[in-house]
């Protein structure tokens, strides 16, 4: 309508500014667009159309519900386009455990459907590959425990994952998914605290707690031995480089004010820390952060608590960070270890985002928000920090995971 | 001749073999019991087991039995404890049992008002309280107590014992749990004081153990974390047990759109504070836990005293009374006797819930059901499933009798009941048929 008014006065050349009529079409189209831009999303959109986007990434979630667990895709522009895969029953209330997909699709997961009438879904879980391109299942095996993640090694195709038994017993076993070979690893006639964490070169690494602290060990030929003494409190978070020499973690340590949660580099051949906490250390990023929040005083340096950080590359972490005292909403940080250096990705409205992983571009990240105020309310989102938009993966049922899956 | 020989003993020691399988499988899957116990379900509203649990929390039910009174408490600190009355929180015993069962007594298979199998977890946690306590195994031998077979088929003793339980844990404080409350005299009427105890109700796990409740371990989420809503939305993985205990209270469970409670204000320990963070770091979770005594969460709340509850039918104890259908059974292995001949009826003819279990030591004597309950005229029981009336089914293992005709004996006992055990004669009968026409052989 625009279009064919201008039309018809640049032709007639009869342009006349004062014009009532055009006066009031310049009006509707200013409304229209700004209804448009707020209703729809309307430039976003554009903006999103034009960010180069792999067809095939999807956002890959699992939703919680009180029967069954249930896997969903997530693709299009603005990832809206969900689709459930496969739904998975369960042990009333309980929920699967399940690893990072790699790009072989599989999803390693234990579930706790153990449905004897209220057995300890925590033991003898069934441990599954499932493939979210092929839909086949394997089963590995129904002796998994459930609150240790299991670990998924997809350039040998090997799964590794913890067994408890109601008797103190604690194994570590290994199946291989193209073989079918299930052997065990590690076994003790007691009940040990092991996460697996790595495997490289015949040799798993796992971490391992007790009341003297966090440890990290190595498992070969059916024993196991201690690496390094990494922490006297409880170490969590842990994220390991591509290179698989550094130990990215979070060390839960009580301070005189609070229950501090600090950001830590172990690098695993050298055995040495890089504590990221603290201005007096190579990494003063903690000032950054201090002086970013308009706070410089030592009274702050005790305040800020780190979360979920997770490698960018060879040479960038992200991590979520908090604070109470602050009071910010605070966005994820990205800290460049060769050149010290804090960037910041786009703010939340609400509470503090926390990484989950990058996309392969290392463009779009997987974001989870968290609102204090909402009982620790989580919403996901994917972040473009290039183009400064962020999508939520809409959800009605809680998302207990979430990850990026690329299908072929 | 010989290969009828061989063909026999083959196919006695395939029978044997299978007994023997049969009878290990079901004393794994029902523990104390040899197979599992029956027992009775009450309203699908719970208000008999809410009922029960105040009761029980005031110290009054079972007041006097020895096996299942409540102890009396202690409050004080580490510097003063001293013995205090025999009393609970009715509040968190509630919750507790929500947690553990969804307050059923049996499986969820069984129709409310009426009877059916108990509910066993693989732990051997027995029914509403999942009571695991002495439950693993026959008391004396291969024979239950009294004790293990109430706890299996009687609510109320069921309640009654998970009651005891949970302050014998707060008990244990200080000798071998900490105390909460160095601030407030470890009162126990404050609900805060019972995080330790509700802690130990699962098991006072923590990182080394198969099961770690310790609030701080990375196998749940960071601290602060969303309070556990009892509804379904969040599963129970995510939780350390006393954090479910506390946000069904916070967020009470609810029956056909009604709560069962009314919400309870309950603080946990702030572990972002480092008064409760310092005191669970790892290097203090150290037998006796010594160093893990933490003052009252703020807010405290007080826990509600239940109004007036008078002992009544509702408890379920009432006054059972026995009639078996016959003390002589006369059975013949051919399978062809029908099952009334082999089916002795326990009726109670008083009220209440009457409580029984049978045993014999004779191994060719087969019991289908090892204990169960009968009801009283009292008790709710209007469904078409429900019967009042107990049967106790026996059948004959051949394979394993003496002789072609033997006299064995089965005991029952009335756990509830101070009377005489009951001894029924089974006189059995064995005829084979070889599987060659003509011929019937007795072994």
């Amino acid at each position: 309508m625009l279009e064919k008014f201008l039309e018809n006065k640049i032709n007639h050349k009869r342009i006349n500014l004062l014009n009532k009529s055009f006066v009031l079409v310049i009006i509707f189209t200013i409304i229209a667009v700004y209804f448009f831009t707020v209703r729809f999303n309307f430039f976003s959109n554009i903006q999103q159309a034009l960010i180069p986007q792999d067809k095939n990434v999807n956002v890959i979630t699992i939703e919680h519900a009180i029967h069954k667990d249930t896997i969903y895709s997530y693709s299009g522009t603005k990832f809206t386009n969900k689709k459930k895969i496969h739904e998975i029953a369960h042990v009333p209330n309980w929920s699967v455990n399940a690893s990072k997909v790699d790009n072989d699709s599989n999803l390693i997961m234990i579930i706790p459907n153990n449905f004897n009438e209220l057995s300890n879904p925590k033991f003898n879980a069934e441990i599954i590959a499932y493939n979210l391109q092929s839909k086949k299942q394997i089963t590995i095996g129904k002796d998994a425990d459930l609150m240790v993640k299991p670990l998924y090694d997809a350039k040998n195709k090997s799964v590794y994952y913890r067994s408890t038994s109601h008797n103190q017993e604690t194994k570590l076993i290994k199946y291989n998914l193209n073989t079918r070979i299930k052997s065990t690893i590690f076994k003790t006639n007691s009940a040990m605290s092991l996460f697996p964490i790595m495997f490289n070169e015949n040799i798993l690494l796992a971490i391992k707690y007790n009341n003297q602290g966090s440890k990290l060990m190595e498992i070969s030929g059916m024993k196991m031995k201690e690496i390094v003494h990494i922490s006297d409190h409880f170490i969590r978070d842990w994220s390991i480089n591509t290179e698989k020499n550094q130990l990215l973690f979070i060390e839960q340590k009580p301070s005189s004010e609070s229950l501090k949660y600090l950001l830590k580099i172990l690098d695993i051949n050298n055995k040495e820390y890089v504590d990221l906490n603290f201005d007096k250390n190579n990494y003063s990023f903690q000032k950054e952060m201090l002086s970013i929040a308009g706070n410089t005083s030592e009274k702050y340096v005790e305040t800020i608590h780190y979360f979920k950080p997770t490698w960018v590359n060879k040479n960038e972490i992200a991590f979520g960070s908090n604070s109470d005292l602050l009071h910010k909403n605070e966005p994820i940080n990205i800290f460049n270890l060769n050149e010290p250096g804090l960037k910041k990705i786009t703010k939340p409205l609400n509470g503090f985002d926390t990484p989950i992983a990058f996309d392969h571009s290392k463009k779009n990240i997987l974001i989870k928000n968290i609102q204090p105020n909402m009982n620790y309310l989580e919403t996901f989102y994917v972040s473009n920090n290039e183009y400064k938009t962020r999508f939520p993966i809409e959800s009605n049922d809680l998302i207990i995971y979430a990850n990026w899956w690329y299908a072929h | 001749m010989k290969k009828f020989h061989f063909q026999t003993i083959f196919i006695a020691s395939i029978l044997v073999m299978i007994a023997i399988f049969n009878l290990g499988e079901k004393q794994a899957n029902a523990c104390a019991f040899l197979d599992t116990p029956h027992t009775y379900e009450a309203d699908k509203n719970r208000s008999a087991y809410l009922k029960l649990l105040e009761y029980a929390a005031t110290g009054r039910l079972l007041k006097g039995n020895n096996d299942f009174e409540l102890p009396t408490g202690e409050a004080g600190t580490r510097q003063n404890r001293r013995e205090v009355s025999a009393e609970l929180p009715q509040e968190i015993l509630k919750s507790i049992a929500w947690v553990e069962s969804e307050m059923l007594m049996a499986t969820t298979q069984v129709a409310y008002n009426s009877k059916g199998p108990a509910l066993i977890a693989f732990d051997c946690g027995y029914g509403i309280m999942q009571i695991t306590s002495g439950m693993q195994k026959p008391a004396i031998g291969k024979i239950l107590s009294k004790e293990q077979v109430l706890i299996a088929n009687h609510p109320s003793y069921n309640i009654a014992k998970g009651a005891e339980i949970l302050i014998e844990k707060w008990n244990q404080a200080p000798q071998s749990r900490p105390i909460v409350g160095t601030d407030t005299d470890s009162d126990p009427n404050i609900l805060e004081n019972w995080y330790y105890a509700t802690w130990s109700y699962n098991g006072f796990s923590g990182p080394g153990t198969n099961k770690s409740n310790h609030p701080l371990d990375p196998i749940f989420g960071s601290w602060p974390r969303p309070i556990y809503t009892c509804d379904g939305r969040y599963p129970k993985n995510q939780f350390p047990y006393q954090e479910l205990v506390w946000g069904c209270l916070n967020n009470p469970p609810k029956i056909s759109g009604k709560q069962l409670w009314q919400k309870v204000d309950i603080t946990l320990p702030d572990l972002s504070n480092s008064t409760f963070a310092n005191k669970l770091a790892l290097s203090n979770f150290n037998y006796p836990y010594a160093n893990m005594d933490i003052p009252t969460p703020q807010p405290m709340h007080y826990s509600k005293k239940p109004q007036q509850i008078t002992p009544s039918n509702d408890m379920m104890l009432g006054k059972p009374n026995v009639l078996l259908s016959k003390d002589k059974l006369r059975i013949q292995t051919n399978a062809k006797n029908n099952l009334a001949d082999r089916t002795i009826t326990i009726t109670n003819n008083g009220l209440g819930l009457l409580s029984w279990n049978a045993y014999t030591t004779y191994p060719w004597i087969v019991l289908e059901k090892p204990a169960g309950i009968a009801l009283g005229n009292d008790i709710e029981c209007n469904i078409a499933k429900c019967q009042r009336e107990s049967e106790v089914i026996i059948k004959i293992n051949p394979t394993l009798l003496p002789d072609t005709r033997a006299i064995g004996k089965i005991v029952i006992q009335f756990a509830n009941l101070n009377i005489a055990d009951r001894v029924i004669t089974v006189d059995a009968f064995a005829e084979f048929n070889s599987g060659v026409s003509g011929i019937s052989k007795i072994y």
